[in-house]
């Protein structure tokens, strides 16, 4: 297992909203697909994607249904609504500035 | 966003089973892949694959809660816990539950009823189209401005010698109108009093008013049928027209669909009804309603003044006005300001010769004002100020108490409790969580109290209506805004009184409080409690004090003595429609001799005042010798009036039916009025009005009668003159019938001997003199009861609240009592022991409440009677009630502490 570091506050939200832009998941398919996309270097909490899902949901940011998983067991999906993908592009905006900002400060030289 | 948010909150909520039952689907699902998943990677068998998995997802139920959280429901989940927790153990207190609510009901419901008043009298706009346009011209009168004639409504002013009047001329209305570029409407409207209506043969009375014809342009009321007034119907040739109420037109034609050109008879003249105004409009005072509203042009003949409409120095209407949008009352009042001025001074040179003669030189001008009138003009609302004012101390004071209980059961609810909370908070229950499951407690009970005071409040606000006087004031409702009083004072009630026992409750310091040693005392133990007794004695003893005020002012009404035989006399007013005096005395002598025809009537008289009714006339005088002028009251009388009254002849001869118009004038003096003018004997002498068509006419005193009450029981006698009623003309008068027995069973009889001298005349406000005056003294007896059943109640509650400190005292302290007894403590030593700690207390309040009420009966000295405000028996008198009450609440729970057995009382934990 490759090493892991702590999920940073807020970051589960975009990573879920980001996992599932790339197509309709249930909710263990978005965990899968978090780990894949991050390698595996994130550590994620199973329990913790649910409140997650249910927030995001509740905020109007995903969109549930009942279907039918690849192994033919009824499961619930979750896709983005208008909403979640402008929330998607606005929070990856503010993440890559805050990224640029935070590694700009680290690279620093001490005169 | 947020609507997203409502919508899955409400889903939620609604459909909770489906989303409990989902999400459980959902999370089983999520486990039963991930072991799969496990399965297939590592080669585990299925069950161990499935226990790693559980392992690796943690606690299930955590994770579920926190997504229940995590959409809002936890708040919900916890509010309905709460509630749940609360009825339980409501359930299993019923006494508490059930003092606590009636406490509030009452609080609550006396508070709801005064605010519906309040709330129809003086905050409430007029029922118009934008009310906060308009405005109300009033002034301010000097001593010596310069107004000559003022037959309109005034009320002491900003200064002494100064008032406020609210009337002007006609003219001055023109100019304001023909002048304003400021505001969009100008109009007038003046009270006509109540006139005769005659429709489909019969003959009653209506309030009426008159107005401009753009009144109801201005105010922007449509008709409901028909039309309204029109300034077409200002021109003096127009067709004489009438707009009625809604109410008038249900009440006196039973909405009968044909109204609109109906012909009907007002004072005798023929007018045409030609519309009906919305149901909710009922004239532009609040508190009056206007059943008949009729054009300027009628003032002649309902004022039985025909110049009234040209004369400049007579100021009786009333003008409000429309501002323009954007405009100010400033802006307004400066623009007004000059032709106000040119009104004052032409109406000051245009008085007629009666006025020159008087000695009131004027040389100041009043000073205008431009009120906001979105309420309408305001006199008479301020009049009721004060006395809401007071109503709404009483019974706020019923709700302190009430209230103060309230906190006292939670408190001691609270200390039973402490153990049931320590074991909560040890539990894990966070402070916060348990200060509201307490705060939802007192809330319910506030809601349940504020639930019933409403009940309360619906038959509380038609006796806070009768309080003021004999007429209900307005039409108060239980609507929207009150009932969100009701509900904001009961959750303020529950938070102010139950957040302290909350706090409270949860202070304690949990390891001490779960050891038993916390029943062990300290000095501040009930310390709140101690405190909010003394403030419920003092409140208690203020009511008291004030109950123990009114009913000594009604039993000082009940021994005045009248001066004349109020028994036995039935009173009337009639109001006949003819001007002419002969015909007036020609329909009074008529009707007199048929009354006299009615078996059991004694006597027959009329006076132009009817008596005890604060109703006065007083005239300014002058004696043939020295140019003194003095102000006398004057009556008007049928010549047997004194004698069919009962008030004695003490010198001289009685008035007789010689004395008539073309006679010598002659007059009958009181007591005090000898006294005061004349000094020796007064027969023969001779004196004069100083005003008037008739001033300069000699008239010669023949005799002296006694004194006797004229406007009001609390006026003593004044200077009074009884003069022949066909020498000083009056139309309208107040006849009284002396009968043999009860004048009521005479009323029907009487009634139709009027109705068959003349079928036109109405007759108006049939009474016993008895009961006028028990009316006259109204407000004091309305108030004497108010006080008595608030003073009660707040005595209730107080030893209700006292009983139940002292018992939860003496049963925390069952120990302490049962260590004296074993030391050799005598009953007799416990009770005292108890009854002393509480005395001590109940007399701290006493001392404090005696303080607090010298300072509060000085309000409502304009409405006692022969008592000072701190009158001592008064004063002592309650403070002998609270202590004996208080004793005997004290006392019941401190004997049953002394029985106890003392070596139960020792083991006793």
């Amino acid at each position: 297992m490759p090493p892991q570091a702590d999920l940073l506050p807020g970051t589960l939200d975009l990573l879920i909203l980001k996992a599932v832009s790339l197509g309709a998941h249930h909710g263990y398919g978005v965990l899968l697909r978090i780990e894949q996309l991050t390698g595996g270097a994130l550590s994620i909490e199973q329990g913790a994607l649910y409140p997650a899902l249910y927030r995001l949901e509740h905020q109007g940011l995903l969109d549930t249904e009942w279907g039918t998983s690849d192994n033919n067991r009824k499961a619930k999906f979750y896709r983005l609504t208008a909403a979640g993908r402008k929330r998607l592009k606005t929070e990856t905006d503010r993440w890559k500035l805050t990224v640029l900002a935070m590694s700009t400060a680290l690279k620093a030289q001490e005169v | 966003m947020l609507w997203s948010r409502l919508r899955s909150f409400w889903h939620n909520n609604v459909h909770r089973a489906d989303m409990e039952r989902e999400m459980a689907d959902e999370l089983q699902f999520h486990l039963e892949r991930r072991a799969e998943h496990l399965a297939e990677d590592r080669g585990l068998s299925p069950e161990e694959a499935r226990r790693i998995a559980r392992i690796e997802f943690g606690s299930v139920e955590k994770w579920k809660d926190e997504t229940r959280q995590s959409v809002g429901l936890r708040v919900l989940d916890d509010a309905r816990a709460d509630l749940r927790f609360a009825f339980r153990s409501f359930s299993k207190s019923k006494g508490f539950t059930a003092a606590a609510i009636l406490t509030l009901a009452l609080g609550i419901g006396a508070n709801t009823a005064v605010f519906s008043v309040v709330d129809a009298l003086l905050l409430r706009e007029l029922p118009v189209k934008n009310p906060g346009e308009l405005i109300v011209f009033d002034f301010v009168r000097g001593p010596r401005d310069m107004v000559a004639g003022y037959g309109g409504y005034g009320r002491s002013g900003p200064a002494p010698g100064y008032s406020v009047r609210t009337a002007f001329s006609a003219p001055t209305f023109e100019r304001l109108r023909d002048r304003a570029t400021t505001l969009s409407h100008v109009f007038a409207f003046s009270r006509a009093g109540r006139l005769n209506v005659m429709a489909d043969g019969q003959t009653d009375t209506a309030s009426a008013l008159l107005v401009t014809g753009n009144y109801f342009d201005a105010l922007g009321v449509p008709p409901l049928v028909g039309r309204t007034l029109s300034p077409g119907d200002d021109a003096p040739q127009a067709r004489q027209v009438v707009v009625i109420s809604h109410r008038y037109w249900q009440r006196r034609f039973a909405g009968e669909p044909g109204i609109v050109g109906k012909a009907i008879e007002i004072n005798r003249i023929p007018v045409v009804i030609v519309g009906v105004t919305p149901p909710g409009f009922h004239g532009i005072r609040i508190s009056e309603t206007s059943d008949v509203t009729l054009p300027m042009t009628m003032a002649p003949e309902t004022t039985g003044d025909p110049g009234r409409l040209q004369q400049p120095w007579m100021w009786w209407m009333e003008i409000m006005g429309r501002l323009k949008p954007g405009v100010t009352r400033e802006q307004a009042l400066a623009e007004l300001l000059p032709a106000f001025h040119d009104s004052v001074r032409e109406s000051w040179a245009a008085r007629p010769p009666a006025e020159a003669t008087s000695p009131r030189t004027g040389s100041g001008m009043p000073q205008l004002r431009v009120q906001p009138g979105a309420q309408g003009p305001d006199g008479p609302r301020l009049d009721a100020q004060p006395v809401l004012f007071a109503v709404f101390a009483v019974v706020g004071a019923v709700l302190l108490i009430g209230s103060v209980n309230l906190a006292n059961l939670l408190l001691v609810r609270a200390s039973a409790r402490r153990h049931e909370v320590s074991v909560r908070l040890t539990l894990g229950a966070s402070r916060g969580r348990v200060i509201r499951q307490l705060l939802t407690e007192s809330l319910l009970l506030a809601l349940a109290g504020g639930a019933m005071g409403v009940v309360v409040a619906l038959w509380g606000k038609d006796f806070m209506l009768w309080l003021p006087g004999p007429e209900p004031l307005v039409d108060a409702r239980i609507d929207a805004r009150v009932l969100g009083f009701a509900a904001g004072l009961s959750a303020a009630t529950a938070l102010a009184f139950g957040i302290g026992p909350a706090l409270r409750a949860t202070q304690t310091a949990l390891a001490r409080s779960l050891k038993a040693s916390a029943q062990k005392g300290s000095i501040a133990r009930g310390l709140g409690s101690k405190i909010l007794l003394t403030a419920q004695v003092a409140i208690s003893l203020v009511l008291l004090v004030g109950a123990g005020l009114f009913a000594r002012t009604l039993h000082n009404f009940s021994r005045v003595d009248v001066g004349f035989k109020a028994s036995n006399l039935l009173v009337f007013q009639v109001k006949p429609a003819v001007q002419d005096a002969n015909a007036t005395f020609e329909l009074y002598d008529r009707l007199a001799s048929a009354v006299d025809a009615v078996p059991g009537v004694l006597a027959t008289t009329h006076s132009a005042m009817p008596l005890i009714a604060s109703s006065e006339w007083s005239t300014e005088i002058r004696l043939d010798e020295g140019a003194q002028e003095r102000e006398a009251f004057v009556q008007a009388v049928r010549p047997n009036f004194l004698e069919a009254i009962g008030i004695p002849l003490l010198a001289g001869r009685n008035l007789s039916e010689a004395d008539a118009a073309g006679r010598p004038w002659v007059a009958v003096i009181n007591e005090t009025m000898a006294r005061q003018f004349f000094g020796g004997n007064p027969i023969g002498r001779r004196f004069q009005f100083v005003r008037g068509p008739d001033r300069n006419v000699p008239i010669e005193v023949v005799g002296v009668a006694g004194d006797s009450k004229y406007s009001s029981l609390k006026q003593r006698a004044p200077a009074t003159l009884f003069m022949p009623h066909r020498q000083v003309a009056v139309r309208n008068v107040t006849v009284e019938v002396r009968t043999a027995s009860d004048p009521m069973t005479l009323a029907p009889a009487i009634r139709d001997a009027v109705r068959r001298v003349d079928p036109h005349l109405p007759l108006v406000d049939m009474k016993t003199q008895e009961q006028q005056i028990a009316l006259s003294t109204g407000k004091p007896r309305a108030f004497a009861w108010l006080t008595a059943a608030a003073s009660a109640i707040g005595l209730l509650l107080a030893s209700i609240g006292l009983y139940g400190i002292v018992s939860y005292d003496t049963s925390r302290r069952t120990n302490e009592i049962g260590i004296r007894m074993a030391l050799g403590a005598r009953r007799a030593d416990v009770i005292r022991l108890i009854m002393t700690q509480t005395m001590v207390i109940v007399a701290i309040g006493a001392a404090g409440g005696c303080a607090l009420a010298v300072s509060a009966s000085a309000l409502i000295q304009s409405m006692l009677f022969n008592v000072a405000p701190s009158d001592p028996a008064t004063m002592t008198a309650a403070v002998a009630v609270l202590l004996a009450v208080a004793f005997l609440a004290a006392y019941v729970p401190a004997r049953r502490a002394a029985r106890l057995d003392p070596t139960l009382a020792l083991r006793y934990e």
